[in-house]
């Protein structure tokens, strides 16, 4: 056990599985970086360096720099996965989803079902989301509840670096298309991760704190937003619950009516566009299914429905925050 | 009469216990609190439990609210007598908040603890009081690890060269095991003291523990000069299927019931407890060591596997056996087929880990036995 960065522990858990599997290749846009060229090799390891050091290790064959094209990687990936392998694709950011989306959700998603379950598509997509890089709005969305609307996806996002260590291998080892979101403002985040293997399931949501109050509910980035709220209204005597998600599809519905058994008031904190989201997911099944329970409407947070914005200022502002958090805990408990 | 002022500080109960917090005060400020006397109650991320107060003093202030986590070694509460004026109480924390630095992260506690090669496996420990003679060897359950002695090796380590070990296939032992019968576990322990030169040790186990520990007195009476067996295996046929659902869990939900039978006091398998034992049970190989050792010395036909009871009459060191009334997994009726001759003990209000729920009392059997 030692502190690594979410960076280093996705990076320890590609090349562990790559050691123990064969059958794992990684392929995208300089995963290694260099390839065909008298320059530099190795020179990238994508654009956050999570790859880096896999290309001397396995070898060019197993570490594959594909051309620009999502589409052409998805597609290779998807394919590979159908024919024997257990490809790690890397969408780089997400918001280029557009261009390779059929392959993503009408072939990936699909084959198990379409070949009545003789088929498997063992295919780990890795991808970036979220704001706060400033890099704009073609650059900074969410787009997961597009994803997790589809069913044959598994969608998974972790918080910290020991939940995405485990949730990763997971992945490579799940034997249907799982889609892996990483927030870009969290790789240099820190936290204990064991140095063995270790697997963590999905559909198992953890609370990550213990309150009696309210219950905040989220996934990624913002369940840190949301531990740092309720450590910090500790001293107000406000006890709030953290309920981190950590997979998306499947949904870990009886956590989330636990949650909001055991405190009567949730917060839901969600990044993404405010329509036809997470948060407004999770409020329907509550309001369906937890009712009775509730002490006052179910609250949530999420940016306004906007691009987002380039100028800092107001991405600051578009972002959920925790002032945001902590006011709407002050209006439902009054 | 007490000491005008006796700062009590955030206990450190096991080396990975960075950070607690008070979850309720047994005594108002005013009341007195007698040594070794519990008044207030400590939560950890692993475990709740009852602080002794170290003096005898009135309960002057409460100094942290509860449930607001600090660090091991901050003020929590001041002690002392009567007479002793407020503005000093406030100049004493002021003093003392000021000077107080927290332990850094840096400081990697868990370095303390050493690998040491073992019939070609990695096995665990962890030494405290190097410079004492006397030699104490605790060997923890079945899922447990060398945490599992948090209350007892710190606090015996004061006047004992202590060793906790973390069995094959548990804690940062080796996982890849081939075989888990209780003559492998058995040597594997022994091998252990025998590395580390000890000799005339005293051997305390914990339930599967409790079985190696008197397998091995049983077999080498030179090297255990004495042993302290807590709910062992080993003495009568029934066990819960605590064993088999243990290793079956692999959800929080399933599992928490099941740590639940451990202890007397339920509120201890807190949601955070349960996530730190499935850490461990996620692992890669833990699932395949747990079996191998369930199959090679626990469990046979839904009833222990491995029975010591007929040859305890030939045991040679001294001996002290321990059992919680509500033990829920093994029952404490087979101290009943025990030979009249041994010494026992039923705590009530504790379960099958009476070293957690019944410290104060297990550590003081082991001080007079030794």
């Amino acid at each position: 056990m030692s502190k690594k960065t979410f960076r280093e522990s996705i990076n320890e858990a590609i090349k562990q599985e790559m050691r123990r599997d064969e059958n794992v290749i990684v392929l995208g846009e300089d995963v290694a970086g260099g390839a065909g060229t008298k320059g530099d090799q190795d020179a990238w390891g994508g654009p956050m360096a999570v790859t880096k050091g896999l290309a001397p290790e396995f070898g060019r064959e197993r570490v594959i720099d594909t051309p620009i094209t999502e589409s052409a990687i998805i597609g290779t990936a998807a394919g590979a996965a159908l024919t024997g392998l257990r490809p790690i694709a890397d969408l780089m950011f997400v918001d280029f989803m557009g261009v390779c989306f059929d392959q993503i959700f009408n072939q990936a998603g699909k084959f198990r079902y379409m070949f009545g379950g003789k088929a498997v598509t063992p295919l780990t997509i890795r991808t970036m989301y979220g704001g706060g890089l400033r890099a704009a709005s073609q650059h900074s969305q969410c787009l997961y509840p597009i994803f997790t609307h589809i069913p044959g996806l598994k969608v998974v996002i972790p918080s910290n670096p020991y939940d995405a260590k485990g949730l990763f291998v997971q992945a490579v080892r799940d034997d249907d298309p799982v889609v892996f979101f990483e927030h870009k403002m969290m790789y240099d985040d820190e936290g204990e991760v064991p140095d063995e293997l270790y697997t963590i399931p999905f559909g198992e949501a953890n609370f990550t704190r213990e309150g009696k109050d309210v219950a905040l509910i989220s996934m990624g980035r913002t369940v840190n937003l949301c531990n740092q709220v309720a450590d910090e209204i500790k001293k107000d005597n406000i006890s709030c619950s953290v309920l981190d998600l950590r997979t998306l599809s499947p949904l870990d519905e009886d956590s989330i009516l636990e949650a909001v058994e055991e405190t009567g008031r949730v917060v839901i904190v969600d990044e993404s566009s405010p329509r036809c989201n997470v948060a407004t997911d999770i409020s329907a099944l509550i309001s369906d299914k937890a009712f009775s329970s509730l002490k006052a409407p179910v609250k949530m947070i999420t940016p306004p429905h906007t691009p987002v914005p380039f100028s800092p200022a107001l991405e600051d502002l578009y972002l959920p925050s925790a002032d945001n958090i902590k006011k709407t805990i002050s209006n439902i408990l009054n | 009469m007490a000491d005008s002022i006796i700062p009590i500080v955030m206990p450190k109960w096991g080396l990975a216990m960075k950070e607690g917090s008070v979850t309720s005060w047994l005594k108002n400020e005013g009341d007195k609190v007698n040594k070794g006397e519990t008044f207030v109650e400590i939560e950890t991320e692993k475990v709740v439990n009852e602080f002794e107060s170290p003096e005898e003093g009135i309960l002057l202030k409460k100094v942290i609210e509860n449930d607001i986590k600090v660090p091991v070694g901050s003020l929590i509460a001041i002690l002392g007598n009567e007479n002793t004026d407020t503005n000093e109480i406030e100049k004493f924390i002021e003093d003392f908040q000021s000077n107080f630095t927290p332990p850094s992260d840096d400081e990697e506690d868990s370095n303390l603890e050493k690998i040491i090669q073992i019939k070609n496996i990695d096995i665990n420990y962890l030494q405290l009081g190097e410079n004492n003679s006397k030699n104490i060897v605790f060997v923890h359950g079945f899922g447990g690890d060398l945490n599992n002695w948090m209350f007892n090796q710190e606090e015996l380590s004061s006047n004992f060269n202590t060793f906790s070990i973390d069995l094959p296939g548990h804690g940062k032992s080796s996982k890849n095991i081939d075989q888990g019968n209780l003559e492998y576990l058995s040597d594997i322990v022994k091998d252990f003291c025998n590395q580390n030169n000890l000799e005339k040790i005293c051997l305390v186990g914990h339930s599967l523990g409790g079985g190696i520990c008197l397998n091995i007195a049983l077999e080498n009476s030179e090297l255990v000069e004495s042993l302290i067996l807590i709910s062992p295996i080993g003495l009568g046929k029934e066990i819960d299927n605590y064993v088999e659902e243990f290793i079956k869990s692999e959800s929080r939900r399933d599992l928490k019931p099941q740590l639940e039978k451990l202890y007397y006091n339920k509120e201890l398998i807190t949601r955070d407890l349960v996530n730190e034992v499935l850490k461990f049970k996620r692992l890669d190989g833990v699932e395949k060591a747990l079996q191998i050792i369930k199959d090679g010395t626990l469990i046979e036909n839904n009833n222990q596997k491995t029975f010591l009871g007929d040859k305890i009459e030939t045991l040679k060191s001294k001996i002290s056996i321990i059992w919680g009334e509500n033990d829920e997994i093994i029952p404490n009726t087979h101290i009943k087929e025990l030979p009249s001759n041994i010494e026992t003990h039923i705590f009530k209000e504790s379960g099958h880990m009476s070293h957690i729920e019944k410290s104060k009392e297990v550590n003081e059997i082991i001080v007079k036995l030794n």
